[in-house]
This record gives C-alpha cells, sequence and structure tokens, in this order.
C-alpha cells in the first residue's frame, strides 16, 4: 500500500510523496490510511447518527411536505422542484417515512470523503484530512447533510463540482452533467460557481470550450427539467437554485436566524476559514506559487460570506452551510501547515506558559460558569478573581506571542478553544437535535400520535377531522396519508374531530380529548445574553421551547 | 449620443465607409439586445404625458432662481476663465455667434408654438419682468457656456466636457422656461412635473461641472495670476452660504445631539407613541400578511348617520387624508389609494375614472351594508380576504353605521376598540 506523507512549505512540498512499497509478503496500514478511515467513519457516523435521531423540523418539514403533496399530485408552493425533492416525491409513492428520503441525502453526503481524499494532490495529505475533519465535526453541515430538505443533495454536490474544477473534467460532457446538476440543486453550489467565474473572470482563464457548451446546454436542460416539475406539469419558468436562495430570505426555515446559528455552532470554523483565507490571499500576492484551487477556495468563500452577512437576519440555516464548505477546504490545510510549524517552534517558555494559561482560564471559565448557571453576574470579588485569572491566561498567551518562534505554539491552545466551542453542537447536532435550536421549529413526532387519535375518532363518530385553518402549514407532514381533511376557521356541521387553537374557547358540543398537543415545538437561541449564550454550552435542555399547543375536541356522545 | 459618440470616434479614427460600418455593426446589436430587454416596458408603458406646450404663465422670479441655482451658476460660469483664452477673440467670437443657435432657436420655437395657439400676447404679458430678467440670465447662461463648449472643443481641450455638461444643464433650465410637458396638473401647476424633472437633472449636470470648474479656476488663478483669484470670490461665498445648511441641520434634526429628545427615523415612531392601538394593528398587518394579500380599508370619504339612520356621504375629498395608510405603511394591498393619485399614475380616462369610483363605492358599502351576504360577496369580488376597522374607518364610518363583521368574519387581532377581520376558511384537503 502507498503513503502519502506531507513536507511543510511550498504547494509542491504539500502535494503527495510516495513512500517505499510495502514487503509483499507482509500487510501494512499506514498510519495516514488508518486516519482517513478513522475521519471518515467520524463523518459517516455522525451523519448516520443525525438521519436516525434528528427530528423533522425548518426547512426539511417544509420541503418534505412539499414533496408530499407533489406525491399525491396536490399543487403546492413548497415544493421546489430540486432533484432531490423530485426523488423524495418519487421515494413517497412507497413510504411515508422521511427515513428514505434521509437515507438518501446520507447516500449522497457519504461520497464527500473519497472526494476530499481526491483534493489531496491540492489541499496536501495532512491537508485534506483535517479538512474532512473540520466537515465532518461541522453542526450545521452535518444536520445539513443528514436532513431531507430539498437542499439534500448540495453539499454533496458542491464538493463533487469543487474537485472537478480543481481536478478537471474526466470529459466534456460530465460538465453537461454538472452544469444539469447545479440547475435542479438548491442554493448552496452557488458560492462556489460564482466564485470559480470570477477567479475565471478575473484571471481570464482559457476556458474549455466544449465544456463550457456541454455545462451551457446542462444548465438549460435543468431548468427545462425544473419548470416541468420532473413531469409533475409546467407552472412558471423555475430556476431551483435562485428560486430556494430568494424562498431564504422570505421564508422561516429556521427558529434562529442566520447569524445566530454562526454564534452558536460554526463561528470557530468559519473565523478560522476567513483566516486561512487571508494567509492565501497574502500567499498570491507574495509568490507566485499558488494552486489556482486556492483561488477558486478563497473566492467560494467570499460570495459565500457575502450571502451569509446579506442573509444575516434571515431565518436559514443554507448560508451558514454554504461558508463552513470552503472555510474547512481552507482551514484543513492551514491547520496541517500551522501544526508543522508547531512540531518545529520553540517550545522552552511555551511548555510551561501554555498549561499556565490554561489553568487560568479554567479557573477564569469555571467562575464564569457558575454565574451562567445562576444567569446572574457574580459579586465584585468573582468579577475580580474572574478578570485576574482571565488576565493571567490572556498575559501568558500574549508572553508566548510575543517570540515569532514560539508563536506556533499557540495552535493547541486555538484548536482547544474552538473543539470546546464546535463539539458541543456536533453531538447536539447528531445525537440529541430535538434540543437544538438548528432543528427548530420542529414537527414532533407526537403530532403523528395526534393524526392516528384523531383518526380513530372520526371513525368511531362518523365525521370528518376538521383543522384549524391557521394550522394549514403544520399539519401537512404529520397529517399525510389521513384521506379527507377540513381546514376550516369555524366549526363545521359534519366535524367530529376538532384540532383547534388552545387559547380558542371550546366549541358546543365537542369534549376535550385529555392531553397537552402540540403541533410544532420552537427552541429559541440563547443569543439573548452572554450569561444565556454560556449556560446553554453546560446545560443542552436549559433553552426556552415554545409549543404550539393545540386542543383537542370529538364530538360530545349524544 | 451614445451612437454619435461611437459614430464620431470611428469617423475620426477611419474612412466615412468604415466607419459606418464599425458603428452600425458595433451599435445594430445592442440596440436590438436593448430593444427586446425593454419589450415588456414598450408593451405596457402608458404616459400621462400628453403634449409639448409653449409655457405662457408667469416666469420665474429671479430670487427664486437665484436662491436655487445662484450657486451652482456661478461656479459653472468660473468655467470660462479657464476653458478660453483672451487671445482666441476671433475663435469666441466665431463661437459666440454659432452659439447663438441655442438661446434663440428654443425662444423662437416658443414664440412659435404660443403663437400658433394664439397665446403669445398672454404669454409676453404673463411671464411679468422678473421672469423675464430670469429667462435672460438662463438665455444668457446657456449661450456663453454653449460657445465655450464650441471653442474648446475646436481646440480639443479636456475642458469641452466640463463646459459642455454645465452649457446643458443652464439650457435645461431655460427650455423650462419656455416649454412645458402637459400632464393631469395642466389645470393648476401646468410646469411642476417639467420643472423638477428638469431641474433634477440641471442641478445634477452643474453641479458635477461646477465642482471641477471651481476647483481648475482657483488652481489656475492660484499658480498663473494670483491676483485674478478673487474672481472665484463671489463663488466662493455662494458656496460658503450653501454650506450652512448642513451645519445648521445636524443640530436641528438631532435636538442638538440630545439622544433622549432625538428625532427617530422611524415613521411609525409618531403613532406608537399617539395611537398604541393603531401602531399594534399597523405591526400586525405587516407581520402577518403577504404584500399580495388584500385588505380592505377606509377609501377615506366620510359618512354620517341620516335622520333615518341611514348612512350619509358628508366629505368625498380622500387625497391627502389617511386613506391607503395600512398599504402605505405595509405594503399589502388595498383595493382603492388616494382617488386622483390613482388617476395620475394610471392614467385619466373615463374607464379608469368609473373604475375607481367603483371600487370606493364597494369599499364603502363593505363597511356600510347590513348584509352579509353582500359583504362577503363584494370582499371576493376585491379578492380581499381581510377587513380593518382601525382609527381611520372609526371616524369615516361612524356610530353604528358599520357592519357587525364580528358575527360572520373571523376576528384574527382586537386591539382595544381596533379589529382585524378574516374572511371564513373552509377548505377540503387530500392527504393522501
Amino acid at each position: 500500500m502507498s503513503e502519502v506523507v506531507e513536507a511543510p512549505g511550498t504547494l509542491a512540498e504539500e502535494a503527495q510523496a510516495v513512500a517505499p512499497a510495502a514487503s509483499p509478503a507482509m500487510l501494512t496500514v499506514s498510519a495516514g490510511a488508518v486516519a482517513w478511515a478513522i475521519v471518515s467513519m467520524t463523518y459517516l457516523l455522525l451523519r448516520f447518527a443525525a438521519v436516525l435521531m434528528t427530528p423533522v423540523g425548518g426547512a426539511e418539514a417544509i420541503h418534505l411536505s412539499g414533496a408530499w403533496q407533489a406525491s399525491i399530485g396536490v399543487t403546492d408552493e413548497r415544493f421546489v422542484p430540486t432533484l432531490f425533492q423530485a426523488t423524495t416525491a418519487l421515494l413517497f409513492e412507497g413510504t411515508t417515512s422521511e427515513q428514505w428520503p434521509r437515507l438518501l441525502a446520507f447516500a449522497a453526503v457519504a461520497s464527500v470523503p473519497p472526494a476530499i481524499w481526491l483534493l489531496r494532490p491540492h489541499l496536501g495529505q495532512a491537508g485534506a484530512l483535517a479538512a474532512l475533519l473540520f466537515l465532518a465535526i461541522d453542526p450545521v453541515g452535518l444536520w445539513s447533510g443528514a436532513v431531507a430538505s430539498a437542499m439534500g443533495f448540495d453539499v454533496a454536490l458542491a464538493v463533487w463540482l469543487f474537485v472537478f474544477l480543481v481536478r478537471g473534467w474526466p470529459a466534456p460532457w460530465a460538465a453537461g452533467v454538472a452544469g444539469l446538476l447545479v440547475a435542479v440543486s438548491g442554493p448552496i453550489t452557488l458560492p462556489l460557481v460564482a466564485g470559480w467565474a470570477a477567479v475565471v473572470l478575473i484571471r481570464r482563464s482559457p476556458l474549455d470550450l466544449r465544456a463550457a457548451v456541454f455545462a451551457t446546454a446542462g444548465v438549460l436542460a435543468g431548468v427545462i427539467v425544473a419548470s416541468a416539475r420532473f413531469g409533475l406539469g409546467f407552472e412558471d419558468l423555475a430556476v431551483p437554485p435562485l428560486d430556494l436562495f430568494a424562498a431564504g430570505f422570505e421564508e422561516t426555515w429556521s427558529t434562529a436566524t442566520a447569524g445566530e446559528l454562526l454564534v452558536l455552532y460554526s463561528w470557530p470554523i468559519v473565523l478560522g476559514g476567513i483566516a486561512a483565507a487571508g494567509y492565501e490571499v497574502w500567499r498570491m500576492q507574495h509568490s507566485g506559487l499558488v494552486d489556482n484551487s486556492r483561488r477558486i477556495l478563497v473566492a467560494w468563500l467570499a460570495f459565500a460570506l457575502a450571502w451569509l452577512l446579506a442573509g444575516w437576519t434571515s431565518h436559514q440555516a443554507a448560508p451558514l452551510a454554504a461558508v463552513t464548505l470552503p472555510a474547512a477546504l481552507l482551514l484543513g490545510p492551514a491547520v496541517a501547515r500551522a501544526t508543522q510549524a508547531m512540531l518545529n517552534a520553540e517550545w522552552r517558555w511555551a511548555r510551561y506558559l501554555l498549561p499556565l494559561a490554561a489553568l487560568s482560564a479554567l479557573l477564569a471559565l469555571a467562575i464564569v460558569a457558575d454565574w451562567a448557571r445562576r444567569d446572574s453576574a457574580g459579586d465584585t470579588r468573582d468579577q475580580i478573581f474572574a478578570a485576574l485569572w482571565a488576565l493571567i491566561a490572556l498575559a501568558a498567551l500574549a508572553a508566548v506571542a510575543y517570540r515569532a518562534a514560539a508563536r506556533a505554539t499557540l495552535l493547541p491552545a486555538a484548536l482547544l478553544a474552538g473543539a470546546l466551542a464546535v463539539l458541543p453542537g456536533t453531538g447536539g447536532a447528531a445525537f440529541h437535535s430535538d434540543a437544538e435550536p438548528l432543528s427548530s421549529p420542529i414537527s414532533p413526532t407526537q403530532a403523528r400520535t395526534l393524526r392516528n387519535v384523531a383518526l380513530e375518532a372520526a371513525a368511531i363518530h362518523g365525521g370528518v377531522i376538521v383543522v384549524h385553518a391557521d394550522f394549514a402549514d403544520e399539519i401537512t407532514w404529520p397529517f399525510r396519508d389521513s384521506g379527507k381533511i377540513v381546514l376550516a376557521s369555524r366549526v363545521p356541521l359534519d366535524a367530529a374531530v376538532l384540532i383547534w387553537p388552545a387559547s380558542a374557547p371550546p366549541p358546543d358540543g365537542f369534549s376535550v380529548v385529555q392531553g397537552e398537543w402540540n403541533l410544532h415545538r420552537s427552541i429559541e437561541p440563547p443569543t439573548d445574553g452572554w450569561l444565556r449564550y454560556l449556560r446553554w454550552y453546560i446545560d443542552r435542555n436549559s433553552l426556552d421551547i415554545t409549543p404550539g399547543r393545540v386542543a383537542v375536541y370529538s364530538k360530545a356522545s349524544p | 449620443m451614445l451612437a454619435g459618440a461611437v459614430l464620431l470616434r470611428n469617423l475620426r479614427a477611419a474612412s466615412t465607409a468604415r466607419g459606418l460600418t464599425a458603428s452600425i455593426t458595433y451599435l445594430a446589436p445592442l440596440f436590438v439586445a436593448a430593444a427586446i430587454a425593454y419589450t415588456p416596458w414598450y408593451l405596457t408603458f402608458s404616459s400621462q404625458a400628453s403634449g409639448f406646450y409653449a409655457y405662457v404663465g408667469a416666469g420665474t422670479r429671479p430670487a427664486h432662481a437665484f436662491l436655487q441655482f445662484g450657486s451652482l451658476l456661478a461656479v459653472a460660469l468660473l468655467s470660462l476663465t479657464w476653458s478660453v483664452r483672451a487671445r482666441e477673440w476671433r475663435l469666441i467670437a466665431d463661437g459666440l455667434l454659432f452659439s447663438a443657435v441655442v438661446p434663440l432657436v428654443p425662444f423662437l420655437g416658443w414664440a412659435l408654438l404660443a403663437g400658433a395657439r394664439g397665446d403669445l400676447d398672454v404669454g409676453f404679458d404673463a411671464r411679468g419682468p422678473g421672469g423675464w430678467v430670469t429667462l435672460a440670465a438662463y438665455a444668457l447662461t446657456a449661450w456663453l457656456l454653449t460657445a465655450a463648449t464650441v471653442v474648446s472643443a475646436h481646440r480639443r481641450r479636456a475642458a469641452t466636457t466640463v463646459v459642455g455638461l454645465a452649457a446643458v444643464g443652464a439650457l435645461l433650465l431655460y427650455g423650462a422656461e419656455l416649454f412645458f410637458i402637459k400632464d393631469v396638473f395642466v389645470g393648476a401647476t401646468p410646469r411642476l412635473n417639467t420643472v423638477f424633472k428638469l431641474s433634477y437633472q440641471a442641478w445634477i449636470l452643474l453641479a458635477a461641472a461646477g465642482g471641477v470648474a471651481l476647483a481648475v479656476a482657483l488652481r489656475r488663478s492660484l499658480q498663473l495670476r494670483p491676483a485674478a483669484s478673487w474672481l472665484a470670490a463671489p463663488a466662493l461665498v455662494l458656496v460658503a452660504g450653501g454650506l450652512v445648511y448642513p451645519l445648521l441641520a445636524l443640530p436641528n434634526r438631532t435636538e442638538g445631539f440630545d439622544s433622549e429628545r432625538a428625532k427617530t427615523i422611524d415613521g411609525l415612531d409618531f403613532l406608537a407613541r399617539n395611537d398604541p392601538d393603531e401602531y399594534a394593528l399597523t405591526r400586525w398587518i405587516a407581520e402577518h400578511l403577504d404584500t399580495g394579500d388584500v385588505v380592505i380599508e377606509t377609501t377615506g370619504r366620510r359618512y354620517a348617520p341620516a335622520d333615518d339612520g341611514t348612512p350619509r356621504l358628508v366629505d368625498g375629498s380622500v387625497d391627502y387624508s389617511e386613506a391607503g395608510r395600512l398599504a402605505a405603511r405595509t405594503g399589502v394591498s388595498t383595493p382603492i389609494g388616494w382617488y386622483f393619485h390613482e388617476i395620475q399614475w394610471r392614467g385619466d380616462s373615463e374607464e379608469n375614472r368609473l373604475e375607481f369610483s367603483s371600487r370606493q363605492d364597494a369599499v364603502d358599502a363593505i363597511y356600510l351594508s347590513n348584509d352579509p351576504a353582500e359583504v362577503l360577496d363584494l370582499m371576493r369580488r376585491l379578492d380581499a380576504e381581510y377587513v380593518v376597522v382601525g382609527r381611520e374607518e372609526l371616524r369615516r364610518y361612524p356610530g353604528n353605521l358599520m357592519a357587525p363583521f364580528g358575527s360572520f368574519l373571523d376576528t384574527v387581532l382586537e386591539a382595544g376598540e381596533l379589529h382585524v377581520y378574516r374572511l371564513p376558511r373552509y377548505e377540503v384537503v387530500e392527504t393522501s
């Protein structure tokens, strides 16, 4: 088995080199291969856990509803004709579960590790591995790749598109396929396309004309297919990536805003990516030896950041998912370089100062964590102690940073801080996202139970299920495959079961079905104060949950 | 202008035939693409402009003209001090002679147009002495700047652009003194749109040219003839006088930089302070409705109960009232806004007048009808889902004139005595 090793310094040195071949008689596995296997498995297992455990919510609930409506032949604006939505609608011909569309999304993102593996000549062996690790633990990317929103193929498509843009098309027609897939994808691929176009235009790079013609034809074909809604019938011109891009600014795909999700989940990866992009730009200006892939990555990140900033207050995770992709791909090689520099750095004082900084920071954090638990800042004595420990930590770090030769030893501190900020979100997104703002608003499983209860009651009393019109959008998914139901704002005469606002007075002639029933659940992001924010890190279940209470009534027996 | 510039450039760079060919092949695709891009606009555009007329009313008073454009014209005229040279007197004389057509032709055109309509005498008399002074000042300015443009262009100087812009700016002001585009304001303020649309452009052209003219004049006079820099003094005084506004506006608009008393830029702040219920109603609409949703709100016409209790129209004027306030404040649609503004923007035709009147009647009928079926029918006809009973509706349909909406519509907001009602919904949906 060959081994790819990374040497420090230039890009050429980052590229792979082939190690001596192993003896044919002995099976050897390199440390690199083991690392790739571990990180790839981490990537896949985290997403598989999310597939199984994430409640239906946010954009997924909206788009699953749209796909369901499309599958039963009902025109619904929630059906945006991406390839994923169309495939989901097709899957609903044979299942009513969200798990199959999720497995479809999982199958797509399962192709990401090999795609990153193919990027080793451009990112470096260690750089590509680190990039995959950052992608694996990115909570927003994890969630986006595991749920069945209309953008289910976007993450995988963006990564593969990047692979082909930097490695070249295996054949011109492949560009046509890519054009078609982009035209029927969500908006997460758009910053990459824009970034690549910007690099080509600014550098006046020669285009492969045949590939360009194929790509254009592919895009046109995609627009036609999408406009025909994959055979469901032409309604209007549809360009799904642009339609979803625009919809993200208007619709509520998430309780938290894109800016809040950044603060809650992915800021270390994004900030690291921005710093790495800054370094790449500096290197572009001071060295001619810059791989074109880095230019595309920097431009990709720039366009994605522009989207994130523009959509800062919009309720969606898509721009953040678009940012963390290039950020992780830039951060990976940067961390690999920094690790090499760290190993060669001067550790004479750092070996004492860094533990001191860690200990001081821990003590300061312990005091502040106690405040967060009590939701109020401590007295003056506590504040002085907290400030003192924080100052000692900062001073120790500054003392290390003062000597240029020792500066790279700060990497463990930066990685530790980043890991502390990201990993709770990773765990939350993968294993218990029913309490995470990332998945909110959630369509609880109880809503499906409510549907079963309503069906039974309607069968007993011989009438129709009537749902208040205010819940029209919320009931589509939990009440799928329930026959005819009525949406009304007033009680019709033939109502057997009423699902009514809990705040409305009980209707005459109906008796209440006991229980606390919810059609949705909103988890408020802890961004209304830094103590609340910190408390959330300590106690993941400390968030305010707003249930969408409904009252259930059945026709009173005569 | 683009075509002219391209043609000029190509004719100077090559022979006539080649120049023409190059220009056509460059411009033709551009024009075709532009025409295609603008096709939807061409197909749907309808203008309120209904003719080009000689203006025969009172002229602009010199004080008003000076207050608005004095400083800009003064700095623009400074370009004369450096765009032409005194020793070019023969060229200057030719330029002046040639450029005399610029003020003369429009004036003759005005006289012909006014004469053709039999208004020439009225035009001469109505303008008044002040109006003639303003007209002469604009004519002189346009003439001098055009002559300077011609001389500069002949010498191929960079100054041509600057003085050319200034000349066009002055000519626009001159033109607005002589002619106007007829629109719906012809009765009361015939020049309203002509003056302010052309003034915008004149302002920009004169400001762009004036800035350069002032800077170059100062620099040249200080470098070459310091003693001549006094020529810029009057213009500088005028510009400095104009700068009083930004200096005083800041403390004025911020109440002396007092954050407590400072005025807000929130246009609904007054409503939140003065009428919290109406504010709550407005916010609810903004937050819960889409811009495409149609909301019934008062037409602005005011009713009172007659002796027999039936509604009696007591005030039919709606423009510049609170009518259409919710559409304006939230962006939702409403069937009818200010009647004469609707006519102004959508066209003054019998068909439109009938349509707008019928909409006013329909909206008023929704508020005043006692028949729920009629209300529902009218709402569906107007594609409206919501009816608002806000402060204005309580004023315009007072007493018990309004229908008991709560008995047959869903109450979706109650803020004090104000309400928003919605059509009842009933829809059978398939889920499998």
